[in-house]
């Protein structure tokens, strides 16, 4: 019996030694590949990725990766190991912040003094943090220090948030703005294909009503995030429309002297009146207009694959119908960098250089293709799309993107939405008077001049 | 020359012994009760009044939580006097004020009816206190459910009996917002207050229902002229305590809202504006300054609420 207890102690001991010692194939990973350079390296490999010189000798920088853990764990430790193989005596300690309150953390942090050394965060949250002049000027530590690194990113990303012209965060990954899905169960139901989809959003809304029309109210073309992301939402599509937001210096947004602002307004109205659109888009975040969307009411819905997951959390049998298509795009024909997610350094640092080097290893080539093996998101880093896995399409929805992404990336532009000082304000005031001509409170072209007058009151006060 | 006492006269030595021993006593006792109050008067002075004292000292300063705050004088009062939303912060702080007299009104017709001595009553009693002691969050996200268009609860109904044409805009019109809040702290408050008044209630003496009836009262006046004055304290407590409450509303509305406070801020209170400057824009010199004038309303307001409740009660003795 005591024999029988110590084999099974054993072997249970090996169990789950084996766990944390080696990578495991992932049933959910299906492209996670074992046998390269990012789960298998070699000393070459640690020498290629050793970029930074005056690295702090016995540094331990604190590490605070977002909404990752518990999921992507075993690919942060990996991320780690690799990185104190690479740089010997430095320890980095993975502290995972939830998806919830991470932002009042991160603040927290900096207010009680001792924030993580590399911080992963959204781009929407890195203006304040650089207007309060508390980190690290990625321009000078990278692209004046090593401008061979700095070329490596994809320039729109690099410049996604400025504050001054100058950028403080390093880009990580990136997610594909120019598809969206389309319930194909919708679309059989009412006799369309794919190619009588609207291509532009001048054609969308001609087609939000004859969605309406042939589905005797059932069905909408597609709803919006507006309670979230109204603020972004419509200077994007002022730019997407080619109507400049600002004049040439920077100093003032002129969008309101161009009547198409005016007009974008007057056809939301006018879609929102008609029923066209969900009202409920007035409120919704992007979380319900993706449950909208799940339940099977939505015909398109725009936002970046990673989030499709979601979808087949709610409602399998709509994601099995799914399609994706190009998404629709304004009369500029512009592609913008979507979603940016950003690594920053606090200015403070106790090691600038180690945590500098961690942040360019987690965005380096090899190991950012490695997590676009892990989930449909993509590198920030171009010298990834060499990696021939970027050329494969594989089995699931997301992967028929993957040969577009190289030249997406290397085409897209940065719409410089969010490089207002006092962001949060800004945003305020875009959705405040979006409302108001969305709601007849104001006409379209008054909301428009209050929105560009409380702006550049915003932009004057600096 | 040093006074002999007269035979059978206290000695003066022993008298202050004796006084002495007793002043010691009772300064032990003094020592023996602050020490008892001390552990609770830190807890208060490092987590009440010292924050108090901050927000007082930062509603004069330029302050964006992450770096040092710059002292900026009358500035943030200036500002806040001229903004509009502050404005309708405080207004609709007010409004909601609505909500004490339904939820009074509410709480006490619901606690006579569950002051009977009939089989099962506490199966009710506790039925409809649930929504005090469930999660505010919850009770959000269900309502957000029941408001919600084309096919929430009321909607969906409403459109399959034929009854409204277009749903009903509970959370996507600014008229509306405010009051589809206002329902859901009514919903959540009833059950609390109605545990109040139950206690008072049992406190009424019952012959005096017998007396009214045999001079004639009918069920009605019977309540209202001894059941209501028999419960004035605790409706002088239930006043105070929801509608100091009911200012300081806030998870309802982030709930309810998004985190939003409506279209077009229909429902910015005080204190979500407070929450906005402080924690969305970082305004914490700002936030504070709010705080410091939410508090002195608050503190007026109460103070306003019991001397007239109070002067009420003396006026019917």
């Amino acid at each position: 019996m005591k024999r029988l207890t110590l084999i099974l102690l054993i072997v249970a001991l090996a169990a789950v030694v084996t766990n944390v010692t080696f990578a495991q194939e992932r049933p959910d990973r299906p492209n996670r590949d074992l046998t390269g350079v990012f789960w298998n390296p070699s000393q070459a490999d640690y020498d290629r990725w050793r970029v930074i010189d005056g690295v702090e000798e016995g540094a331990e920088i604190r590490f605070w990766p977002w909404a990752l853990t518990p999921d992507f764990e075993d690919y942060l430790n990996q991320i780690i190991k690799n990185f104190e193989a690479t740089y010997p005596g430095v320890k980095v300690i993975m502290e995972g912040q939830p998806a919830a309150g991470a932002r009042d953390n991160i603040r927290n942090s900096f207010a009680a003094g001792n924030p993580a050394d590399v911080i992963n965060m959204s781009d929407g949250w890195v203006a304040e943090l650089a207007e309060a002049g508390v980190l690290m000027n990625m321009d000078e530590a990278v692209g004046a220090a090593y401008p061979e690194i700095r070329a490596e990113y994809v320039d729109g990303a690099w410049t996604k948030v400025t504050f001054n012209g100058v950028s403080y965060h390093i880009p990580w990954y990136l997610a594909l703005s120019n598809t969206m899905a389309v319930n194909t169960l919708i679309l059989e139901e009412l006799g369309l294909t794919l190619e009588d989809l609207p291509k532009t959003w001048e054609e969308s809304f001609a087609f939000a009503k004859r969605v309406r029309e042939e589905s005797d109210g059932k069905y909408y073309l597609y709803s919006f995030p507006w309670g979230e992301l109204a603020g972004l939402g419509v200077l994007n599509a002022f730019v997407g429309e080619g109507i400049p937001v600002y004049n040439d210096d920077r100093s003032q947004v002129i969008f309101n002297t161009e009547p198409r602002a005016a007009g974008i307004l007057a056809a939301y109205k006018e879609m929102l009146d008609n029923d066209y659109i969900p009202r409920a888009s007035l409120t919704d975040d992007v979380r319900e207009m993706i449950d909208r969307f799940s339940e099977g009411e939505i015909l398109l819905l725009q936002t970046g694959p990673q989030l499709l997951r979601l979808v087949r959390e709610n409602n399998e049998e709509v994601y099995n119908s799914l399609k994706l298509v190009n998404a629709l795009v304004g009369e500029a024909n512009i592609r913008n960098i979507g979603g940016v997610q950003t690594l920053v350094i606090p200015k403070d640092t106790k090691f600038p250089k180690a945590a500098l080097a961690f942040a360019i290893f987690v965005t380096n080539a090899d190991t950012q293709t490695a997590f676009s093996r892990e989930v449909p998101i993509y590198s920030s880093n171009l010298k990834s799309y060499d990696d021939p896995f970027f050329q494969t399409t594989g089995t699931q929805l997301t992967d028929s993107l993957r040969p577009l992404a190289k030249e997406y990336f290397t085409t897209a532009v940065n719409t410089n939405i969010l490089n207002f000082p006092r962001l949060s304000e800004v945003e305020q005031i875009v959705l405040g008077e979006f409302q108001a001509a969305l709601l007849g409170v104001k006409s379209p072209q008054q909301a428009a001049d209050d929105m560009a007058g409380r702006i550049n009151a915003v932009l004057s006060s600096q | 020359m040093v006074s002999t006492p007269y035979p059978g006269s206290p000695d003066p030595l022993a008298a202050e012994a004796i006084a002495q021993g007793k002043r010691r006593r009772e300064r032990r006792r003094t020592l023996t009760a602050y020490g008892f109050l001390l552990p609770s008067f830190v807890f208060f002075f490092i987590f009440l009044i010292i924050p108090l004292i901050t927000v007082v000292y930062l509603s004069f300063t330029n302050y964006n939580i992450v770096t040092a705050p710059q002292w900026v004088g009358m500035d943030n009062y200036t500002r806040l006097f001229q903004d509009p939303l502050f404005w309708r912060g405080l207004r609709n702080s007010f409004i909601y004020l609505v909500v004490t007299p339904i939820l009074i009104t509410l709480s006490i017709a619901l606690a006579i009816v569950v002051n009977r001595k009939l089989r099962g009553i506490f199966v009710f009693r506790t039925i409809y206190y649930i929504p005090a002691v469930t999660s505010v969050v919850a009770v959000g996200m269900i309502f957000e459910i029941v408001f919600a268009e084309p096919s929430g609860l009321i909607n969906g109904v409403l459109l399959a009996l034929g009854w409204i044409e277009r749903p009903l805009n509970f959370l996507t019109h600014p008229d509306s917002t405010l009051i589809s809040v206002m329902l859901v702290t009514i919903w959540r408050g009833i059950g609390f207050y109605m545990v109040i008044f139950l206690a008072a209630l049992q406190a009424v003496p019952e012959e005096l229902y017998e007396a009214a009836a045999i001079d004639g009262a009918n069920r009605f006046q019977q309540h209202l002229y001894i059941t209501v004055p028999g419960i004035r304290p605790a409706i002088i407590f239930v006043a105070i305590i929801s509608s100091i409450s009911a200012l300081k509303v806030f998870e309802e509305i982030f709930v309810m809202t998004d985190g939003s406070a409506g279209v077009l801020d229909s429902a910015l209170t005080l204190m979500f504006y407070l929450y906005r400057q402080g924690f969305v824009n970082l305004n914490a010199g700002y936030a504070a300054a709010i705080a410091v004038i939410f508090t002195i309303v608050t503190l007026g307001f109460s103070i306003a609420n019991l001397r007239f409740l109070e002067r009420g009660s003396r006026d019917n003795r």
